[in-house]
């Protein structure tokens, strides 16, 4: 690794790590903040009435004053939410956008509402389906949310500011597909924890500083020698808000996996899609969320159009990959629902697969390094008893 | 629904076990729920298409179009109530359905597998489980949880080819002052329902081949609004002193208002209810035999549960007089419905049922309930699979005793998978919450 890649990669590490330091170093400067959780939320429109527009994460800390608001038996990502509100952690944002495409979510979201009465608490209303008036429907929630950003703020949002972000955001999109253009030509040049962080800084920065920091990671990278992969090529399936955990990929890298592509949000789900300029941009947005359910199917949207079980195993065909690790939130229902459609495709297309429930609190990584290594080792085995 | 007469609960060492006095009306209610099981069994045979649907009441739009109907929830309800949901459980998560799933969808997807696949040779499983009949179309009007579309996106999948409408049922979060049934959020959402029961009604149409039957409709909703005021008037009576019908006996009469909701003889069931209710404030008869305590029921009911709840509670010498599940939703708004233009009616009593609303909205209302019903003390059914009742507990226990001085307690459940029951924490639970109702009063003295 050449001085210049491990110097921005140490960077990406150091915001994912403090995820709302530049966050709280704007608010210090007199910007308003707006932060969202979590993903499907429309970034464009908060960016565009001249916020700060931050991506909420699941923290890493263990959720205890949480559990007083939100029962244990929630996802971690919702109670993650809740307990960083109460702890007062998130008292640096102005504005807090909640929305409706799971329940859990919208649960947490009103907890945020009703212990921090210090944050303006906004709801966005993303309709679910694919009918013939769901762009309509999509083109009203948006309205709504646009109306309300702009009595929270106290600004007008223009339909030039919209494009303007629109047009920042895309090539943010631009520059991290570029990234792993890169990395699938050259799967070893980064791990699959070092891609979730550099997502994650998108996330949390803004998009011109992060756009500037992604320049510098692709020259970079485009410097980096080709690297041998010896290792079993994986798919990295699931973890739908909440970014994966670090240990577990850690663990699938030391056991010699190699992960070649992921539907992860923080990851390719994030940046598939571009949202297009247009005369009337919330309509461009609405075409956005549809658009974006084809190139990179979501379990909670309720589209009867489109085929995850199938995308994931057109994902595997793609890339070569005969294996999949799915990551699985514990209590995720979303998931949960898919999950043996899914299964059931990957075993009549010959893809192997591994199902990782995620808690928050990471029970025994030890008994999980075991099961990794022994998916692996199995399907090593397999490739080399096919290569006699 | 019938009553369990199997199983006692175990009660601690603070009680003994006493007999609650269920309405007899209830029995009305078996006899149409017996009467919907022969019409949807032999529905196919009959010549009826048939819908399956989740969320609120549907059959009426069905019904006009002399569709039969299986209600997801209502159908689990049915599975539990006769102990017959294990079996279904099973199947569902030997195909990969993890059991922190909802297992009202867990018990459905079940009975579709036994129906689609035979029931496995290792496990018995009765008649309610394999012969459910299979869908001609699949209606979601979910509010309130987004498990629901999801729920019936996945038997959808098993039914290629079966066409599916999903009412989008918005939650109302009282946006910029919007508050029950007042404000601009709550006229666009209605308007926005409105719309997709008029647009659901032409998808129904267009299914059976023939235009659509508004006029049924406008009879059977009419139907619906007398049963709905009927309940209305019955559970208002209920403030009294000893409360003379409980929340168990009105979790009975859901069937009615739920998925029967405009079946010939709910008018009649509730009337019966409701003159029952009148003749036992007369004679001073209580739902328990010794009234000390009224509680409210927050959370969803657990049906296979109802009889050794109802049973435990009278034990303990305590009213359950209201919950939100039983009083905030299945056409809560009863005059809100005109008949002759039923459309807008659905659409308000469905955004504005308990589970869609935001959490200011349902704080206020259930506080409202506790105050009209004289609540000592509430119980927090945490169901472990229905996280949507569940989402803002802990934010009303703590407003419950802060601002109204009402304690409560928690104790984890389900709807229909008893396995998430722990009984000895039920008792303590319970007895703690009489004990710190006890120290209140001792106070106040």
């Amino acid at each position: 690794m050449t001085e210049q890649l491990a110097a921005v990669l140490a960077e990406v590490a150091e915001i994912a790590q403090n995820p709302y330091a530049k966050a709280i170093e704007a608010k210090a400067a007199g910007e308003k903040v707006v932060g969202y959780y979590a993903m499907n939320y429309p970034e464009e429109l908060i960016h565009a009435a001249g916020a700060y527009n931050l991506y909420l994460q699941e923290s890493a800390e263990p959720v205890t004053a949480g559990h007083a608001y939100y029962y244990s038996f929630f996802c971690g990502p919702s109670r993650s939410l809740v307990d960083q509100a109460v702890k007062e952690q998130l008292d640096f944002l102005d504005v807090f956008i909640g929305g409706d495409y799971c329940i859990q979510e919208i649960g947490a979201a009103e907890v945020v509402e009703a212990q921090r009465r210090n944050i303006k608490s906004l709801f966005f209303r993303l309709p679910v389906g694919n009918e013939p008036t769901t762009r309509g429907d999509l083109h009203a929630g948006l309205s709504e949310i646009k109306g309300d950003l702009e009595r929270a703020l106290g600004v007008t949002i223009t339909n030039e500011a919209i494009n303007a972000s629109i047009r920042l955001y895309n090539q943010n999109r631009a520059l991290l597909r570029e990234v792993y253009r890169l990395r699938e030509l050259n799967p070893g040049i980064l791990t699959s924890s070092q891609l979730v962080q550099i997502v994650q800084s998108s996330m949390v920065m803004r998009k011109d500083e992060n756009n500037e920091l992604l320049t510098r990671l692709i020259e970079a990278l485009k410097d980096q020698p080709p690297r041998d992969v010896n290792g079993q090529l994986f798919f990295l399936s699931g973890a739908f808000c909440g970014a994966p955990k670090v240990d577990i990929l850690s663990i699938i890298e030391r056991a010699g996996g190699v992960v070649v592509a992921d539907d992860l949000v923080h990851g390719w789900r994030y940046i598939s899609t571009d949202v297009q300029e247009s005369d009337d941009p919330l309509a461009a947005i609405a075409e956005w969320y549809l658009s974006r359910d084809f190139n990179v199917p979501c379990p909670t949207r309720v589209n009867p159009a489109i085929n995850y079980p199938q995308y994931l195993v057109d994902q595997c065909k793609r890339y070569g990959v005969d294996e999949i690790f799915i990551l699985q939130a514990r209590y995720c229902e979303p998931h949960m629902f898919f999950f043996p459609d899914v299964k059931i495709a990957l075993e009549n297309a010959g893809i192997n697969y591994l199902l990782i429930d995620v808690e928050h609190e990471v029970v025994s990584l030890e008994a999980l390094k075991t099961r990794i290594e022994a998916f692996v080792e199995m399907n090593q085995f397999k490739s080399d008893m096919a290569a006699v | 629904m019938s009553i369990d007469t199997m199983g006692q609960p175990h009660l601690g060492v603070q009680a003994q076990l006493k007999k609650p006095n269920i309405l007899s009306a209830g029995r009305l209610v078996n006899t149409m729920v017996n009467d919907y099981w022969e019409d949807l069994i032999n529905a196919k045979a009959n010549g009826k298409l048939v819908g399956y649907t989740t969320g609120l009441p549907i059959g009426p739009f069905l019904d006009a179009q002399d569709m039969a109907w299986i209600h997801g929830e209502g159908y689990g309800a049915r599975v539990a109530a006769r102990h017959a949901e294990h079996e279904p459980q099973i199947i569902a998560e030997r195909k990969g359905y993890d059991r922190e799933i909802c297992s009202y969808a867990r018990t459905q997807m079940g009975c579709v597998f036994a129906g689609l696949e035979g029931v496995p040779a290792d496990l018995e499983a009765g008649s309610v489980v394999s012969e459910i009949p299979m869908p001609d179309l699949i209606i979601t009007a979910y509010p309130g949880c987004t498990s629901g579309p999801q729920w019936d996106w996945t038997i959808s999948r098993q039914f290629p080819g079966v066409p599916w409408f999903n009412v989008v049922i918005p939650y109302h979060m009282g946006r910029n002052g919007s508050g029950y049934m007042r404000g601009e959020e709550y006229e666009q959402e209605v308007a926005y329902v409105e719309r997709q029961l008029k647009e659901m009604c032409e998808f129904i149409g267009k299914i059976s081949g023939r235009p659509y039957n508004y006029d049924k409709l406008s009879e059977l909703m009419g139907r619906v609004k007398e049963t709905g005021l009927l309940r209305k008037e019955a559970m208002e009576m209920c403030a009294t002193t000893p409360a003379p019908a409980s929340f168990f006996d009105w979790s009975i009469f859901i069937a009615p208002v739920n998925y029967l909701s405009g079946w010939p003889g709910t008018v009649e069931a509730l009337r019966a209810a409701r003159d029952e209710i009148a003749q036992r404030i007369e004679d001073g008869v209580g739902t328990v035999p010794q009234e000390r305590y009224r509680l409210f029921w927050e959370g969803i009911m657990n049906w296979n549960k109802l009889g050794w709840m109802a049973k435990k509670f009278a034990s303990f010498d305590t009213a359950v007089v209201a919950g939100r599940y039983t009083h905030m939703a299945f056409w809560q708004e009863p005059e809100m419905i005109d008949p002759a233009n039923p459309l807008r009616g659905v659409a308000i009593n469905h955004l504005e049922c308990q589970l869609g609303l935001g959490y200011q909205i349902t704080e206020q209302k259930m506080f409202e309930l506790c105050e009209k019903y004289h609540i000592d003390g509430v119980i927090l059914h945490g169901a472990h699979t229905c996280r949507s009742f569940g989402r803002s507990h802990y934010l009303m226990a703590e407003n419950l005793s802060k601002k109204l001085g009402i304690p409560s307690t928690m104790f984890e459940g389900d709807m229909v998978d008893e396995s998430f029951y722990r009984e000895e924490v039920v008792n303590t639970r319970i007895e703690a919450l009489l004990e710190t109702i006890d120290a209140k009063r001792q106070r106040q003295r």
